[in-house]
């Protein structure tokens, strides 16, 4: 069992010392690059909990044989005190992060016409950022998605990814393949979050459900892109075990809840559409995804899931820029096709986004934004002042707020409430 | 004898042209060719550094002028940023995002250097010239031209020109938007010979109105270099 689930990172780590050590050739070219982060934060709603801090480290190394063929290794490391900081009740899980894992390890074979990818990688698909629903490959490290970006919550999986590229006159475009035969789940935020006030008890014991071993699950997905007369279009599909987990319950008395994750299969299929119109850029994601467990309090009292569909749907449009000043204006909106009273989730989310960004020179910018919950009224508003201190450093000085009614999502993130201070630092050895 | 055989090739030699009025648009093509390798497959390296001193580095496979891609290089924070430029349509994919996303051409890349000032620079492919019309005490040895877009795709609405008549390098260009504002004035300078051709190696971009912002891009290692069709795919940038 442990072989297995070490069989992949054990040949990569292997490709990756073979190529640094033995065999090492004149004509090869290797580069170790990395960067280290770090994030102090002052909470502006409970003073019990006053600061929180989050760190993070990458370690790249890659190596190209040749023009067609290169071995990307990365090591992470993070931790973060944002599960204990949202927690609102007493879980044994409620203590700070330490995590050091693998991140990008892959080899990376590429001709012409196809490139093909082997090993634990990052896939994203979709048109929009931000805000992006059809960023469904990759697991994410939910407890750090209300403060980081996508990209430092995003976690590899193993794939197998191939592209086939095809051009005739205007048009040009490919189609992907990708097969994981190792699923990996989201690291998620305590239950509390979704649950709200439906679980009474005082303390919560969630059991995981750990990730199936190597070979005894396969997941399956491909895309067709295309690009042609200022459109990009994307179809795309991916079968796989649900990232988030729903739950079952365990046992529960007056004090305590056990509950059980458990992970379902399901399938997405999916649109995206990018048109530049003078120098607006429109965007949008479409995702419908079937099978969807979503957990609910029936009257009796027991904790039960029912499978339904969710359509996700986005519009964006971001502006030109003008006088230094440019902006992005999100709609975006997930319904569910069927939910039950005291449900984790609402039929409906909508959300409306917009984005305000001023160029202060030098490249420092001032970025400003507000997100609006519709269904039940929430407000966040966010701004940060990004500061490149010189080449290799950034300074950020930010605060976020949440608030709203106490159904609404947003107000369920109050307690993350906060000011900020954070420095990123980029080498290369 | 010898006298007429060397009157006769010193004639054939001479360009046509030196007695033909050129057309504006012909003037703007042999400026486009003393800043850059005109419409031929080749690569190139572009640093641009900024009031401050900042320092970026960009390398560029330019294919023709309908095909290009510019990566970042330098600082280590925006290494592998990648610009693909195909016709009119501008991708920009940045190693963090790790998908390839469509911007506009007009959007800024740094400093005062919009997208299209790297990805997309032969002006003859993008407007329509018209001398302007000098007054008879203007004794200066230069063209002045106004271009105006052929289509609201571009970088620029117009774009006044300053060439000169001598050998057609560029010497300054004023760039407006589509509504008429102007933006930038950029200067050309340090002419070196490349490829068999002198061309401007420096371009300074100083913002209109606030002088006190401006870019400077320095051009070099030119070097002819073919690049597949299937490079210049936006499904590609990720790898």
């Amino acid at each position: 069992m442990i072989f297995k689930k070490f069989i992949f990172p054990s040949i990569l780590i292997a490709t990756f010392i073979v190529a640094s050590t033995e065999v090492r050739s004149e004509d090869w070219r290797y580069q170790m690059r990395g960067n280290l982060s770090a994030r102090l934060s002052s909470y502006t709603q409970e003073k019990s909990r006053n600061y929180a801090q989050q760190t993070h480290a990458q370690f790249e190394h890659s190596t190209e044989f040749s023009p067609s063929l290169v071995a990307i290794n990365q090591l992470r490391w993070t931790s973060n005190s944002i599960a204990s900081d949202l927690s609102t009740k007493s879980t044994p899980a409620k203590k700070d992060i330490f995590d050091t894992y693998l991140g990008e390890n892959y080899l990376k074979y590429k001709s012409d016409n196809w490139v093909v990818q082997l090993g634990y990688q990052e896939v994203v698909w979709g048109e929009a950022f931000g805000f992006n629903y059809a960023d469904i490959i990759n697991p994410k490290d939910q407890r750090e998605t209300l403060y980081s970006e996508a990209s430092e919550a995003r976690l590899p999986l193993l794939l197998f990814n191939g592209k086939l590229f095809f051009s005739s006159g205007d048009l040009s475009g490919s189609m992907q393949l990708l097969v994981s035969p190792e699923p990996r789940f989201s690291k998620t935020l305590p239950v509390e979050i979704y649950a709200g006030n439906l679980i009474p008890q005082s303390s919560l014991t969630v059991i995981k459900q750990k990730s199936p071993a190597i070979f005894k699950t396969t997941e399956v997905g491909g895309k067709l892109a295309a690009s042609y007369g200022g459109l990009d279009l994307s179809l795309f599909t991916y079968s796989y075990l649900s990232r988030d987990p729903h739950y079952s319950l365990q046992s529960a008395d007056l004090s305590n809840i056990t509950v059980k994750e458990e992970h379902q299969k399901i399938q997405s299929y999916g649109l995206s559409l990018a048109k530049t119109i003078y120098d607006f850029v429109f965007r949008t994601d479409i995702v419908q995804t079937r099978d969807r467990m979503i957990n609910y309090v029936a009257e009796t009292g027991e904790l039960l899931s029912l499978p339904t569909t969710s359509l996700n749907a986005l519009l964006s449009l971001d502006t030109p820029t003008y006088n230094d000043y440019s902006g992005v204006l999100i709609f975006a909106q997930s319904t569910l096709g069927e939910v039950r009273p005291n449900s984790f989730r609402s039929k409906n989310e909508q959300y409306v986004i917009g984005k305000l960004s001023k160029n202060l020179g030098s490249d420092k910018t001032l970025e400003l934004s507000y997100t609006h919950e519709l269904e039940h009224t929430g407000q966040s508003v966010q701004s940060i002042l990004s500061w490149p201190v010189n080449s290799s450093t950034d300074l950020k000085i930010g605060g976020e707020l949440y608030f709203g009614d106490e159904q609404s999502n947003l107000k369920k993130l109050r307690n993350v409430s906060s000011i900020f201070f954070s420095l990123k630092n980029y080498f290369q050895l | 004898m010898k006298i007429a055989a060397y009157l006769l090739s010193t004639l054939l030699i001479l360009p046509l042209n030196s007695f033909a009025e050129m057309s504006p648009n012909d003037i703007v093509k042999k400026a486009d060719l003393k800043r850059g390798l005109g419409n031929i497959s080749h690569s190139f390296n572009v640093t641009v550094s900024d009031q401050d001193n900042k320092k970026e580095i960009y390398h560029v496979a330019f294919k023709d002028v309908n095909h290009s891609i510019t990566e970042q290089t330098e600082p280590e924070r925006a290494r592998g940023r990648k610009l693909l430029m195909r016709d009119y349509d501008i991708w920009l994919f940045t190693p963090n995002i790790k998908k390839a996303l469509r911007i506009s051409l007009e959007q800024k890349l740094t400093g005062q250097v919009s997208n299209g000032d790297i990805a997309r620079t032969n002006y003859a492919e993008d407007y329509e010239a018209t001398l302007l019309p000098t007054d008879k005490t203007d004794t200066s040895n230069v063209y002045r031209l106004d271009l105006k877009a052929k289509n609201n795709k571009v970088t620029y609405g117009k774009i006044e020109y300053v060439v000169s008549k001598k050998d057609y390098s560029p010497i300054e260009a004023t760039f407006f938007a589509l509504s008429g504002k102007p933006l930038k004035r950029a200067k050309f300078q340090d002419f070196k010979p490349i490829q068999g051709m002198s061309r401007a190696t420096k371009m300074v971009i100083q913002d209109y109105l606030q002088k006190d912002k401006v870019s400077t891009l320095v051009f070099s290692e030119h070097r002819p270099e073919s690049f597949s069709d299937s490079l210049f795919n936006k499904e590609r940038l990720e790898f």
